[in-house]
């Protein structure tokens, strides 16, 4: 919804401000309307935000960079940075671009490039979790001089999605410890606020579901394409890069380097691009054996790496799907109490209705009753009336009757297996 | 309510125990939880404690050993994202996982890492894993007594042709290689779990849906749902084995990579190789940090090419693809088989699923067709009140007390008993012959 809308514009302003309210929670609402002329103060002052740096040796500072400025320091287009707005809710992305990867998981909004993390600084438990785990990490592989074999925009990578599962893990752990006592007591006491609490609990597991499906298909989708995969080795790309340029200068040849630098400010450079050119620039250079050898080492190269962030996907992907797979039976179990108590009213209402069949043949009796001293009440003259013992039997012979009568209803349902009891 | 007390206790008893504080859903708890879960792990990551693991090596012989996390990724060359796959306080699903130097499994109770030397097992007290053990070592010691056997069959075979070879190797299937014998007895252990699991469901189930068929009451209900609950749970983690073998099977690069008795030798030969060649050492070294991909076994063949004959290169390169094309067939074929009885398993468990769909689509039948029953009782009971009253409203007309020359009639008594009577019958049979003819009366 907001990247359709472009929200900065005067024109749209109504409309976004009457869109938000629709479909929005009262909370959020209020936060729209708070948060929405700061971010036309920011608009027109071009204000800084407050960053939090990390670096590889596990340093953390407190920037204040504007937008402009992050812009050229990571080489990242507007719309890239708009995935860290806090004002907008973004869905969970990871992008891989030239210099740096853009992540927005959960609570946590950072860019990685070779060097640093820039974290969004927020308040959050889970920001704040993440910086220091992070520097922790850092540290401690720095001290002890521990060979991880990541990179380190894959370490960061990993601590992001690992405390985004943990948060979905537990989100859904307490929506279990929920949904479960409700249900009992829904089954023992079927009322209208028993049914509201799991009409409630129900749109929180869509929501959840929706979140977790959201990250579950991000890494799906990475895992899927192997040029965004290796599009992520910033690393590499940087150690390319300085190989390129210190080859340039061995060639002397400036302007050709101005220009590829032009290109590769203006736009990523995908890694067929980078490998052909490479390779013809080598072809130049040195001879053809040696050319192919490191063509052939750079291929080998590619394929192990992009096997190492697949495995590193891969993990928490596995997590991501087991949380999937726990709100799938979590469904399924509210589906199979809400088909029991369906089964249960049905038993009921049977109940209710035997009940009923019961008053309807006690009523047809007495109506019987009825009828025949309304017919002894007439007005007409007969001998009947002249005896006075016809009083007792009319009564006696009336009451045995009806009550033979309805014995015989009971019996003839029994006969037909409509009472169960 | 047992069964709820066992769902409830895999979850953590710090966060029961915090959420039982809290009334009512707030984002807080979601904000809390978190903190809780990292705080674990960065207690365990701080302490940096020692674990206990039983090792069981290609002798059979097992030792419990101690060590920390640093030690145990050395030593098999693991990430530490694998190690956390068998760490017991998460509940992670099954996996089987290929690495460079070990294939790390984690399948129902048992959780190991298995090398081309030994295995790694997590220790617990736990009857399955200490089965396992057991099951392994026995299996060992069988096996090494025929492997001895198969090698004296060997060097004798080798002095014919090459065919009796392959009939040879064909004819005893019991000769695998270490980590797969180790993941055998793993996935055969993991089947028959699940499979008796599924089976104690079975039996009973049945005579519960059979109780609550005759009778339909709250406590059978009840025990039908936490049947159900306790059917979605098995059926989820059968299918999670199911889908990771077949995952297996059906990426030949993953199943290359778990073959780690060759990988071995062809590092040792490749090591020995190294001395001719200084170009070998770097391919060595990305050997070493990052897992070879299959891909980038070509180069590798074409490096030999040119450095040795080409006679020679033929000859290794024919006998590696061939032993490559076998070897993925040997793994395949321990995986086939117990896909087809984790598959059955889940057939078995898919069936059950229906049968108790069936059994509460024909529970629901059953009581809307006794409600039909109850309704049309119902119905020709109000018909004849109605009959009934219609009647008394002619005896109350007539009962009445306005004088007219009508009731000095002697025969007037009778001629309006006659005529009601009649009147009555006809209306209540006008009313059966429509019930019939609208067919609301199927009986």
């Amino acid at each position: 919804m907001g990247e359709q809308l472009d929200p900065f514009s005067a024109s749209n302003l109504p409309d976004f401000i009457s869109s938000q309210k629709i479909g929005r929670p009262v909370n959020f609402e209020g936060q729209t309307n708070r948060g929405h002329p700061f971010s036309g103060l920011k608009k027109r002052g071009q204000s800084s935000r407050s960053w939090v740096k990390i670096d590889q040796d596990g340093n953390s500072a407190v920037l204040e960079l504007d937008k402009a400025t992050i812009m050229k320091r990571c080489s990242l287009p507007s719309r890239d940075l708009r995935l860290l707005d806090p004002l907008f809710i973004y869905p969970s992305s990871i992008l891989g671009r030239e210099r740096a990867i853009v992540v927005s998981l959960e609570k946590i909004r950072c860019i990685i490039t070779a060097e640093e993390v820039i974290l969004m600084n927020a308040r959050d438990a889970s920001v704040v979790q993440y910086q220091s785990e992070l520097c922790k990490r850092l540290q401690s592989n720095h001290n002890l001089n521990v060979k991880d074999d990541l990179p380190f925009e894959f370490k960061a990578l990993e601590l992001v999605l690992e405390l985004s599962c943990l948060s979905l893990d537990a989100q859904v752990n307490e929506l279990e410890m929920e949904v479960y006592p409700v249900l009992d007591e829904l089954a023992t006491n079927i009322s209208t606020l028993n049914l509201e609490h799991v009409r409630r609990l129900k749109g929180r597991l869509l929501t959840l579901t929706q979140k977790v499906q959201k990250v579950c298909d991000e890494i799906e989708h990475l895992m899927d394409d192997d040029d965004d995969m290796a599009e992520m080795y910033l690393t590499e790309k940087k150690e390319r890069a300085e190989a390129h340029a210190s080859e340039e200068l061995e060639d002397n040849i400036g302007e050709d380097f101005e220009s590829s630098g032009i290109v590769s400010k203006s736009a990523p450079v995908s890694p067929v691009g980078s490998t052909s050119g490479n390779f013809g620039k080598l072809q130049r250079a040195f001879s053809s054996i040696v050319g192919s050898h490191k063509s052939l080492l750079s291929s080998s190269s590619i394929g192990e790496n992009i096997d190492q962030l697949e495995m590193l996907l891969e993990a928490y992907f596995v997590v991501v799907d087991n949380t999937l797979s726990k709100l799938s039976s979590l469904k399924e179990y509210i589906d199979d109490t809400e088909d029991l108590i369906n089964i249960k009213l049905g038993n009921v209402q049977n109940q209710l209705i035997q009940f009923q069949l019961l008053l309807t043949a006690a009523t047809f009796v007495a109506a019987i009753f009825a009828a025949v001293t309304a017919v002894f009440g007439m007005n007409l003259q007969d001998s009947v009336f002249q005896n006075p013992t016809t009083f007792q039997y009319v009564l006696l012979i009336t009451g045995i009757g009806c009550g033979f009568l309805y014995f015989g209803f009971v019996l003839y349902f029994k006969h037909k297996k409509v009472f169960p009891l | 309510m047992s069964e709820l007390k066992e769902r409830l206790l895999p979850p953590r008893p710090a966060s029961a125990i915090n959420l039982r504080g809290d009334a009512g859903s707030r984002p807080s708890p979601s904000g809390r939880q978190p903190l809780l879960g990292v705080d674990v792990l960065g207690l365990k990551k701080r302490g940096q404690g020692l674990k206990s693991w039983i090792r069981v090596d290609t002798s059979a012989n097992s030792q419990v050993i101690e060590v920390d996390k640093f030690t145990m990724m050395r030593r098999c060359d693991l990430p530490a994202r694998d190690l956390r796959l068998l760490d017991p306080l998460f509940v992670y699903p099954s996996t089987i996982l290929g690495r460079e130097k070990a294939i790390v499994v984690n399948l129902e109770q048992i959780r190991c890492i298995i090398t081309a030397d030994e295995v790694l097992l997590l220790n617990s007290l736990d009857n399955y894993v200490l089965r396992y053990v057991v099951e392994l070592q026995q299996r060992l010691k069988a096996s090494s007594v025929t492997e001895v056997w198969n090698q004296d069959s060997l060097e004798l075979s080798r002095r014919r042709s090459r065919s009796l070879d392959n009939v040879l190797q064909n004819s005893s299937p019991d000769y695998l290689p270490f980590e797969f014998r180790a993941l055998e007895v793993a996935l055969e252990a993991a089947c028959t779990f699940l499979d008796s699991q599924a089976s104690e469901l079975e039996i009973e189930a049945y005579p519960l849906l059979d109780e609550l068929t005759s009778k339909i009451s709250t406590l059978n209900l009840e025990r039908a749902r936490r049947l159900k609950s306790r059917l979605v749970a098995l059926t989820r983690r059968v299918q999670k084995v199911r889908d990771e073998i077949e995952q297996l099977m059906d990426d030949d690069g993953d199943m290359a990579e778990m073959y780690l008795t060759e990988k071995k030798k062809r590092m040792e030969g490749s090591l020995y190789g190294d001395q001719s060649l200084p170009v070998y050492r770097t391919n060595d070294c990305f050997s070493l940090s990052a897992p070879v991909s299959p891909v980038s076994s070509p180069p590798e063949s074409r490096r030999l090419e040119k450095s040795l004959s080409i006679v020679r290169s033929r000859h290794d390169s024919a006998r590696s693809s061939e032993d490559a094309t076998e070897n993925i067939e040997e793994l395949e074929m321990l995986l086939e088989a117990y896909f087809v009885v984790i598959d059955s398993t889940l057939n078995k468990l898919t069936s059950l699923k229906e049968y108790i769909d069936d059994t509460e689509d024909f529970i629901n039948i059953q009581l809307d067709n006794v409600r039909n029953q109850l309704i049309q009782f119902e119905l020709l009971l109000t018909t004849a009140t109605f009959v009934v009253a219609i009647f008394g409203v002619v005896a109350g007309i007539f009962g009445m007390n306005f004088e007219i020359d009508f009731f000095e009639k002697p025969g007037a008594f009778k001629w309006v008993l006659a005529i009601t009577g009649v009147c009555g019958l006809v209306v209540f049979l006008a009313f059966l012959w429509y019930y019939k003819r609208r067919r609301l009366m199927p009986l």
